[in-house]
């Protein structure tokens, strides 16, 4: 495969909205939901908040990439996608009357991002929505490299996990939510290019990743390593899974002209 | 744009409401039979459902834990072309043999037996294994792990283009060299949330779906599993020829009434074949019953090939398989061109005069070289698959 380039990032977290405040580790108490403003409110109410991290990270990195919402490809991906509202509507059905509402079924479906924002931006491309427990990092920027490959242009990939709700969730399953998102592009883009990402395969990796207590099982905490090494300009092979012995990784080569 | 490789799709198998094996639902499709009846599941409302009625074996002891209906199902289609999936290993090694399956629903309908158990102050069930149950990559990697493929897997969840979608990833694998033979296809099952999210959007028919018919009044849900090999080099009934993608970016739950979303994805597909659009022999559209998919599908049709093209939809037979759907009605358009006939479209008499295509009323027996095949699901999502006859 081809190398494809890094022009663009996204990060939303409770309480740190943006790769900014993540990099410099400062907390926003009040940010407790992203601001989403790719939708228009009409649309916003009523989506998760899967839904909504990943609607924002696509636009954080897609804005940095200077990439044009109503024409890039998009990858969503999500282990679990829409799991609470999957588990709100298990409810209704057990509810006395037991019917669902048509606006949360619509929009219960795992391209629930990726149809709102193509809606909202009017893009008519490309757009998907992947899961692959915890390979699904690995697989979007596959999925993306791929695409990449044959078509062309600029992709942005972007990854979010909501907290597991009761009664399902045990220890080996609390987390916080956590949203990430990469730009990538086949030719380096007028905006620049933070990095290039190349020999996408399963390697052994016996490095050391550092990643937040809070998010470290949720299941896009993957990406944090790929992420922080963009960040630091960094150079040399990124895992994309964690705590795998042979995980899908990548080569990231740091750009001189960044 | 010079066109893509065509790769040759070597195997196929599926299982649905017409029948267990490939064998059965073949025989149900071209006698005209349909496999829709009373539903499996207990609902509020009245409607009826594509259901397997075939026994589901369980899974192995090798990937127990991943055992739910929605698995079960995935290994029945997968047992009809494992011997071809074994071979392509073999040939290609395990790691260059990639799964990517489609699915809208995952295992949730395990997830609501465990929910309705705890609800009823049970706990959760002991049976019940929320992290190879539930999320919707738990039956790619059971297949994965069960057939020795090492190549990537995952999962396309874009509720009823999910399936079809899966190919133009294959396709991707292929061209970008990162894998040589790929297992493309699909499961669902019936659910209560899919069912009675449905209903609440007032378009589940009460009865056997009537795709173009004038007076169609809704789908008709059904559940199954469609499995497809394609490789890189190999022999086969025949070739996937071109994917077209597309967002329709109009609203969450119904197509553009210009069809512009389906035209697109219709039109890239003939582009990666470098195939004009009279070339097409015959469209499986994705035909789902409903007053506007279908209105807006035969415009788009209409628009984009010349007169005379057979259209056929296959959900009055099937029901519609969401996520499994995309690669069934596929793997049908493989069996036009391969024994020469186009399925009916069971309840489209008369068909809408509104439309300006030629639907199948009966099993037509007639040379097919060419077939689009169209899925088209929920956020504006939309696949059209072009195959075509082997070199």
């Amino acid at each position: 495969m081809r190398p494809a380039h890094v022009t663009g990032l996204g990060l939303w977290m409770p309480g740190l909205p943006s790769v900014a405040h993540f990099a410099e580790d400062r907390e926003v108490p009040a940010a407790s939901r992203p601001s989403c403003e790719a939708l228009p409110a009409r649309a916003k109410r009523g989506t998760s908040l899967v839904t909504c991290m990943a609607i924002d990270v696509a636009s954080q990195a897609a804005s940095q990439a200077g990439a044009s919402l109503d024409r890039v490809a998009m990858v969503f991906g999500s282990a679990l996608g829409e799991v609470q509202t999957a588990i709100d509507q298990m409810a209704m059905v057990e509810s006395e009357d037991g019917l669902l509402s048509p606006t949360r079924f619509k929009n219960s479906v795992h391209n629930t991002a990726s149809g709102l924002l193509s809606i909202a931006s009017q893009n008519r491309g490309f757009s998907t929505a992947i899961a692959a427990g915890s390979e699904t990092v690995a697989m979007c920027l596959l999925e993306a490299m791929a695409l990449l490959e044959a078509e062309g242009g600029q992709v942005v990939v972007a990854l979010a996990d909501e907290p597991v709700p009761e009664p399902f969730v045990d220890e080996s399953r609390r987390y916080d939510a956590l949203a990430l998102s990469f730009c990538l592009a086949a030719e380096p883009a007028a905006a620049g290019v933070l990095g290039t990402l190349e020999a996408f395969g399963r390697r052994r990796f016996e490095g050391e990743v550092e990643v937040p207590e809070r998010v470290a099982r949720n299941p896009i905490a993957a990406g944090i390593p790929l992420l922080r090494a963009v960040l630091a300009g960094a150079s040399g092979r990124v895992p994309l899974e964690l705590g795998a012995r042979e995980p899908y990784c990548v080569t990231l080569r740091a750009e001189a002209s960044r | 744009m010079s066109p893509v490789p065509a790769f040759p799709v070597t195997a196929f198998s599926l299982c649905n409401a017409l029948g267990a094996t490939t064998a059965e639902v073949l025989a149900g499709l071209e006698a005209g039979r349909s496999g829709i009846g009373a539903p499996r599941l207990e609902l509020p409302f009245e409607t009826v459902t594509g259901n397997v009625t075939a026994e589901l074996p369980p899974p192995p002891r090798s990937i127990a834990e991943h055992d739910s209906r929605l698995a079960r199902m995935a290994l029945l289609a997968y047992d009809g072309l494992a011997p071809a999936l074994e071979a392509a290993i073999r040939r290609w090694g395990s790691d260059r043999v990639a799964v990517v399956m489609g699915t809208s629903t995952g295992g949730i309908e395990s997830t609501e037996a465990a929910f309705r158990a705890h609800r009823a102050g049970q706990g959760l069930p002991p049976w019940f294994d929320f992290d190879h149950q539930h999320p919707f990559h738990g039956f790619a990697e059971a297949l994965a792990r069960l057939a020795g493929a090492r190549g990537p897997r995952y999962v396309i969840s874009t509720a009823c283009s999910s399936s079809g979608k899966t190919l133009a990833a294959g396709q991707r694998l292929l061209r970008a060299g990162v894998a040589d033979a790929v297992l493309s296809g699909g499961v669902d099952g019936l659910c209560q949330t899919t069912l009675r999210g449905f209903h609440s959007l007032s378009i589940l028919s009460r009865t056997p779906c009537r795709p173009f018919n004038v007076d169609r009044d809704g789908i008709t849900i059904g559940e199954g599993a469609a499995m497809m090999l394609v490789e890189r080099r190999g022999e086969g009934p025949a070739r996937l020829l071109g994917v077209g993608e597309s967002s329709d970016a109009y609203h969450m739950s119904t197509p553009d009434p210009e069809g512009r979303g389906a035209r697109a994805a219709m039109s890239r597909a003939l582009e990666q074949a470098g195939l004009p659009p009279e070339a097409v022999d015959h469209v499986n559209a994705h035909g789902t019953g409903t007053e506007r998919n279908d209105a807006a599908e035969a415009r788009a049709l209409a628009e984009l090939l010349p007169p005379g093209v057979i259209v056929a939809s296959t959900k009055s037979a099937t029901g519609h398989l969401l996520g499994a759907g995309g690669t069934t009605e596929a793997i049908f358009s493989i069996v036009a061109i391969d024994q020469g006939w186009v399925p009916a479209t069971l309840g489209a008499d008369p068909v809408d005069p509104e439309f300006s295509i030629e639907v199948s009323r009966e099993t037509l027996r007639r040379p097919v070289g060419t077939v689009l095949s169209n899925s088209f699901g929920f956020g504006g999502s939309n696949v059209s698959v072009l195959l075509g006859s082997p070199a």
